[in-house]
């Protein structure tokens, strides 16, 4: 989400006795004053992130506009089943997959299957 | 476009690290080093022994060694900026950069820093360098050596300068951050600058006058990079700390034997290099002040020149450990109460 420009930025930072501010943004072109109207306007994006950084002012922000209020959803069913328990039986690591189910394999590489095979009747 | 690798964009950007070695992510200051003063180097060999490769050709497979870097600084001295140098070089710590006020008003805050002589506690920092162009990030970077000089002579340097050698770990390239900048009070070199030499009496009590022309003081922490096993190409996080050493050289007029007998008969002097600078507030009276104390400084064999038409003995100097004491105390006064890592 873009932040919005901010409506003020009041000067916080430190004064020294003899008038200095003891830390500025001076290098990045923004004064170490309390900022708003045209000077805020004339500050580029780039300078009021800085100015946000710095800790050195406080940031006042226009209030959110109020949005319009969605118009209630209807009454949906719910997507999600009531019992989404995981299974105790279930594999617990893809790591290690359960192979108990995967067919035996006979040593000449075809699958060995419980269900007999008919002989052919006309082989022999 | 306009090249941006130019020495206007070179900045050097640096925070105190937390952690030992552990690189800071967004920089807190820049250094406003002296444009000629910043340098620093990529140090990797590679391993070329010649093979017999059955031909005139030798090499092949050749690999790279472990990797270091050094870094070099020269700054213009502020008050400000004392605390923070002193952190790397004498003692680190949080307490040590958050001065204690002087009750003036406006206050005033006294940042004194004592090295603790069996506890290894130098500050180490991360520093972003580079130009426009292309930046590079170090961390667990550590000062080995610093030297704080003034010249109160005609021409020359118009403050007090730092000079510093590190060694710091390769990070990566990294983006420059936006740190504000920091009032900076400049020590001045011709103003407000006295140098005390006592023996007997309190360390000082008694000025120099009509004879101190420069001095130079250097703290050497002697420190080595360390390379483990799992630490590969780069040395390990922490460093081994050597001996902290104090020297320093005096430039004094020759107008008579005292400093040169002090220095035959093997006297322990006590030294203070002095800088007052503006007012801060009153009540009490606080200024700006820089003091650096020597309280065990020894006089070695002076070199006796002349400075234009006056003889001048320059006093190379060793700070020694006093019993029950430190080498060297640092004591700075600014109108700021903490100092940004």
């Amino acid at each position: 989400m873009t932040r919005r420009r901010p409506t003020k930025l009041t000067w916080t930072g430190d004064t020294l006795p003899d008038g200095r501010p003891a830390a500025h943004l001076g290098d990045y072109g923004i004064p170490p004053v309390t900022i708003e109207g045209e000077a805020l306007d004339a500050l580029s994006v780039q300078q009021i992130a800085i100015a946000r950084d710095s800790g050195l002012y406080r940031v006042t922000e226009a209030p959110e506009p109020k949005a319009a209020k969605p118009a209630k959803p209807d009454k949906a069913p719910k997507a999600t089943p009531k019992n989404t328990k995981v299974r105790d039986d279930a594999p617990k690591s893809t790591y290690f997959p359960d192979v108990t189910d995967t067919p035996d394999e006979a040593p000449n590489g075809a699958l060995v299957t419980d269900t007999p095979v008919e002989p052919d009747e006309k082989g022999g | 476009m306009a090249y941006l690798n130019v020495l206007a964009n070179a900045r050097v950007q640096t925070k105190i690290e937390a952690v030992r070695g552990t690189a800071e992510t967004v920089m807190t200051r820049n250094l406003e080093l002296l444009q000629s003063g910043f340098s620093w180097t990529y140090d990797q060999a590679r391993s070329d022994e010649p093979e017999m490769l059955g031909s005139f050709s030798v090499d092949r497979d050749t690999v790279l060694l472990e990797r270091s870097c050094t870094f070099s600084f020269e700054a213009r001295l502020a008050f400000e900026m004392v605390p923070w140098w002193m952190s790397l070089a004498l003692k680190g710590g949080t307490a040590v950069r958050t001065g204690t006020t002087t009750a003036s008003t406006p206050p005033g805050y006294t940042y004194t820093i004592t090295p603790d002589d069996t506890v290894d506690n130098l500050d180490t920092f991360t520093m972003k360098a580079g130009d426009g162009a292309v930046a590079y990030q170090f961390r667990r970077c550590v000062i080995t050596s610093t030297t704080i000089r003034a010249s109160f002579g005609p021409g020359g340097e118009a403050t007090w300068r730092i000079a510093v050698e590190g060694r710091a770990i390769f990070v990566n390239t990294t983006t420059f951050d936006s740190p504000a900048a920091i009032a900076r009070t400049m020590i001045r070199s011709k103003a407000g600058n006295l140098v005390f030499l006592d023996t007997a009496s309190a360390i000082g009590t008694t000025q120099l006058t009509g004879k101190a022309r420069s001095f130079s003081l250097t703290i050497d922490n002697a420190i080595e990079d360390k390379y483990f096993a799992e630490t590969g190409l780069d040395a390990g996080a922490d460093f081994g700390r050597g001996a902290q050493r104090i020297t320093g050289e005096v430039v004094l007029e020759a107008l008579n034997d005292n400093e040169f007998a002090l220095m035959r008969a093997n006297t322990a002097t006590k030294l203070r290099f002095q800088n007052t600078g503006a007012n801060i507030g009153a009540t009490p009276t606080t200024d700006y002040l820089q003091q650096l104390d020597v309280p065990q400084a020894k006089l070695n064999s002076p070199a006796m020149g002349y400075a234009g038409n006056n003889r001048i003995y320059t006093f190379p100097f060793i700070g020694e450990k006093p019993l029950a004491a430190q080498a060297i105390t640092s004591k700075t006064v600014t109108a700021t109460a903490t100092v940004v890592a």
